[in-house]
C-alpha cells in the first residue's frame, strides 16, 4: 500500500534550506505574506509534466538538487557591473553596500524592500498565482529582501538606476522581492541585471504599480553560467493613461523562465513587452506572458524574437485576455524564431481569449531557418557565409534590440550575439 | 566568336539540374573581355538556371561540364569566392532583406573582396564618394542607398539598386538576369544607360532577356538562343530583331529537325 504523506516536495525543499527558520524580515507585510506562503507550502506541488504552464519546461532537475539560501559569502571574481548614477547590487539576495553605488536621486525613494513599509505591497496578492506558478510560493516563503523604488508625482528619472542581482556560490538559492511604484505623472526608466554564477538558482518576484499618467520603461538582461537557473515573475498593474515597457534579453544560462503578467486596470494604457533570447547548447529559455485587458481603449504590443542554436530550447506562451468591457482594445503579438541547427527546439503558443466585439487583435508566430535566398544574395555580393549569416541574424534581432534604451545592455547583447555565432 | 586576346569566361558542355530535373544539357559559351552577349530563348529554356549556376546557387547541381573564369575553375568556388574573382549577378528578383542597410552591407562586401584580393580596406571617404558617383549613374535616390536592402523598393528601384551594386563592386563579368522585367520604359532607359556607362574593354556582360527591347539600349555583340538547355543559334544583334518578328517557333522547328 502506498504511504500517504501530508507534506509536499515543495515543503520538503523549504524545510531543507539551511537558514530558512532564521529568516527575520523587518517588513510586517513580508512577515504576513511569508507566513501565509509557508502555510501553503504543504498544498502546492512543483510543476509536473501535466501542468499546462510548464509543459515544455521541466523543473525536476532543479527541484531535486540540494540548495542553501541567504548565507552570504564574499563572492570572488564577480563580473564588472556597469555604472549608473545609482546602482544597487544584491549578492545572494542581500544588499552588498560595497559593490553598490548609493546616491540620492531627486523625487526617488530607493530602499531595501525590507525597509519599504509601503501599503502598496498589499495591492498584490500572489496567492492566486501559486497554482500557475508554484515557485512564487517558494519565493514568498523565503524572500526577505529586494529593491523598492518609488518615483514621486511629476518626477522623471531616466537611466539613473541600475539593479543587479548576483547569486554566487555552489547551490545558492536566492529569492528576491521588488516593488516599483510610479506615482501620478511620473516617468521612470531603469535597468535590471540577473547574474547567475555556477549552480545557483534565483527566483525573482517584481511588482510594478503605475498610477495615472505614469510611464515606466525597464531593460532587463539575464546572464547565467552554464549551470545557473533564473526564474522571474513580473506583475504589472496599469492605471489610466500609463505606458509600461519591459524589454527582456536572456543572453546565457542553463535555465531561464520569465513570467510576466500585465493587468490593464485603466483606460488608454499602453503595454509593451519585448524579448530577445538565444538559447545555445544546453540552455533553455521560457517566456510566458499574460496581458489582461480588463478596461477599454488600451493597446498592448508584444515582440519576442529568438535565435536558437545547438540543442537549445525555447518556449514562448503569450496569453492575451480581452474582457467583455475592454472595447477598442488593440492587441498585437508576434513571436519569431530562427533555428540555426537541426537540434534546436522552439515551442511557441499564442493564446488569445477575446470577449469584447469591437477590438483589433493580431498574433503571429514563425519559426524557421535563415532565409536561404537572402544568404545566397549576400554571398553573391562577396560576403562570406559566416558574415552573411551574422548580418541576417543581427538584422533579425535588431527589431527587438532597438527597443532597449540602456546602451550597456545593448552592448552585452551584441557581444553575446557575436560570441554565440562564432 | 573572335579569338582575340584571351577568353574571359569559358563554359563548356555544361549540364545542370534542379530537383533532379535536367535543365542545362550541354551548354557552351565563350566570352572575351569587353563583349556583351545576349541570351534569349523561350520560357523554360534554362536562361535563369544558367545565371544561377554561374553565381553558385547551391539549389542547382552541375552534373557535367566546366566553367572557367580567366582560367580558374569557377565550379570549385563558393558564391562569395566567385564574387571575389570578379563575377556579379544582377538578380531577376532582388531579395528584400529587412534590417540590413544597403550601404553597410555593400561596404562589407567591397572590403571582403578587397581583403580576398590582398588589398587594403576602402576608406570611408572613398567609399562615400563612390556611393555618390555610382548611385548617380542609375539615378538612385541617396535615401534608397541608405535604406534596408530592397525593402519597400519599387520594381524599378530594385533593378536600379542591382546595377548600383554592380557599379560599386566593379566586376569583370556581370550577368544581368532579366533586368528588364517589371520595368517601365523610363526605368528601362535609366538602367540601360547605367549599364552602358559601365561597359569597358575589360568588363564583359551576359544579358539574359525575353525581349529584344532591352537590346535596343544595351547593344550586344552576340545574341544566343537557348533552347532545351543548350545554345541552338548564335548571331549578331539582328538575330534579336528576327526573333522579335518571328518568335521562337522556327528555331524550335530547326532544332527538332536536327535532333531527329
Amino acid at each position: 500500500m502506498e504511504i500517504l504523506t501530508k507534506t509536499t516536495k515543495m515543503q520538503a525543499l523549504f524545510d531543507q534550506l539551511s537558514r530558512a527558520s532564521e529568516r527575520n524580515a523587518s517588513n510586517l507585510f513580508f512577515d504576513i505574506e511569508g507566513a501565509n506562503a509557508r502555510a501553503a507550502l504543504g498544498q502546492i506541488e512543483f510543476p509536473t509534466s501535466k501542468s499546462e504552464n510548464w509543459k515544455y519546461t521541466r523543473t525536476a532537475g532543479i527541484t531535486s538538487k540540494t540548495w542553501i539560501t541567504n548565507s552570504i559569502i564574499p563572492a570572488p571574481a564577480l563580473p564588472e557591473i556597469p555604472s549608473y548614477a545609482c546602482s544597487l547590487v544584491f549578492v545572494n539576495g542581500i544588499l552588498d553596500r560595497e559593490r553598490s553605488q548609493i546616491t540620492d536621486i531627486q523625487d526617488v525613494e530607493l530602499l531595501k524592500s525590507s525597509e519599504a513599509h509601503w501599503p502598496e505591497w498589499e495591492q498584490f496578492d500572489f496567492s492566486e498565482r501559486y497554482k500557475d506558478n508554484p515557485f512564487l510560493v517558494l519565493n514568498s516563503a523565503l524572500a526577505a529582501e529586494g529593491a523598492a523604488i518609488r518615483i514621486g508625482k511629476n518626477a522623471s528619472s531616466k537611466g539613473q538606476i541600475g539593479l543587479t542581482f548576483i547569486t554566487s556560490g555552489e547551490g545558492q538559492l536566492s529569492a528576491v522581492r521588488n516593488l516599483i511604484i510610479a506615482d501620478e505623472n511620473a516617468e521612470l526608466t531603469f535597468s535590471i541585471r540577473h547574474i547567475g554564477m555556477p549552480t545557483t538558482w534565483q527566483i525573482h518576484n517584481t511588482a510594478f504599480l503605475l498610477r495615472e499618467n505614469a510611464k515606466v520603461h525597464v531593460d532587463l538582461a539575464q546572464e547565467g553560467a552554464p549551470t545557473a537557473h533564473i526564474m522571474t515573475h513580473s506583475e504589472v498593474k496599469l492605471s489610466s493613461n500609463t505606458r509600461f515597457t519591459l524589454n527582456t534579453a536572456t543572453l546565457k544560462g542553463k535555465f531561464t523562465r520569465n513570467d510576466v503578467r500585465v493587468e490593464v486596470l485603466g483606460n488608454n494604457t499602453e503595454a509593451n513587452l519585448n524579448g530577445f533570447y538565444m538559447p545555445a547548447a544546453g540552455e533553455l529559455v521560457d517566456n510566458h506572458t499574460v496581458i489582461d485587458h480588463v478596461l477599454p481603449h488600451s493597446q498592448s504590443n508584444e515582440t519576442y524574437r529568438g535565435i536558437l542554436s545547438g540543442n537549445g530550447i525555447g518556449v514562448f506562451n503569450g496569453k492575451v485576455f480581452v474582457r467583455q468591457d475592454a472595447q477598442k482594445t488593440n492587441a498585437f503579438q508576434s513571436n519569431a524564431n530562427i533555428l540555426l541547427s537541426d537540434d534546436a527546439v522552439m515551442n511557441s503558443k499564442p493564446e488569445l481569449e477575446i470577449y469584447a466585439d469591437d477590438v483589433k487583435c493580431s498574433h503571429g508566430s514563425t519559426t524557421g531557418q535563415l532565409d536561404s535566398d537572402a544568404l545566397f544574395y549576400l554571398r553573391t555580393r562577396g560576403l562570406s557565409f559566416d558574415a552573411a549569416r551574422k548580418t541576417l541574424v543581427q538584422a533579425f534581432a535588431a527589431a527587438v534590440i532597438e527597443q532597449f534604451s540602456d546602451s550597456s545592455i545593448v552592448k552585452s547583447i551584441d557581444y553575446t550575439l557575436r560570441t554565440k555565432l562564432a | 566568336m573572335s579569338d582575340k586576346s584571351h577568353t574571359m569566361l569559358s563554359i563548356k558542355n555544361l549540364h545542370a539540374s534542379v530537383d533532379e530535373k535536367q535543365i542545362l544539357r550541354g551548354l557552351s559559351l565563350h566570352v572575351n573581355p569587353g563583349e556583351v552577349h545576349a541570351i534569349m530563348g523561350p520560357n523554360g529554356s534554362g536562361k535563369s538556371t544558367l545565371a544561377s549556376v554561374l553565381a553558385g546557387n547551391e539549389a542547382f547541381e552541375v552534373t557535367a561540364g566546366s566553367i572557367e573564369l580567366d582560367g580558374e575553375d569557377l565550379l570549385e568556388l563558393s558564391p562569395e569566392a566567385r564574387a571575389h574573382a570578379g563575377l556579379f549577378l544582377a538578380f531577376q528578383y532582388p531579395i528584400e532583406i529587412p534590417g540590413v542597410s544597403n550601404i553597410n552591407f555593400l561596404r562589407t562586401a567591397i572590403n571582403e573582396k578587397r581583403e580576398a584580393l590582398g588589398q587594403d580596406a576602402m576608406s570611408a571617404k572613398d567609399f562615400l564618394k563612390a556611393v555618390k558617383e555610382k548611385s548617380a549613374l542609375v539615378e538612385l535616390d541617396n535615401k534608397l542607398a541608405n535604406r534596408s536592402v530592397n525593402e519597400g523598393f519599387s520594381g524599378g528601384e530594385k533593378k536600379r539598386n542591382e546595377i548600383f551594386q554592380l557599379a560599386m563592386l566593379e566586376p569583370k563579368i556581370a550577368i544581368l538576369d532579366e533586368t528588364d522585367s517589371g520595368l517601365d520604359i523610363d526605368a528601362l532607359r535609366i538602367v540601360a544607360n547605367g549599364v552602358n556607362k559601365l561597359r569597358s574593354p575589360d568588363r564583359s556582360f551576359i544579358v539574359v532577356t525575353h525581349y529584344q527591347r532591352l537590346l535596343d539600349y544595351i547593344v550586344p555583340d552576340f545574341v544566343h538562343v537557348l533552347y532545351e538547355g543548350r545554345i541552338v543559334k548564335t548571331g549578331g544583334k539582328d538575330l534579336a530583331l528576327e526573333l522579335e518578328a518571328k518568335g521562337y517557333d522556327w528555331i524550335k522547328q530547326e532544332f527538332e529537325e536536327v535532333a531527329s
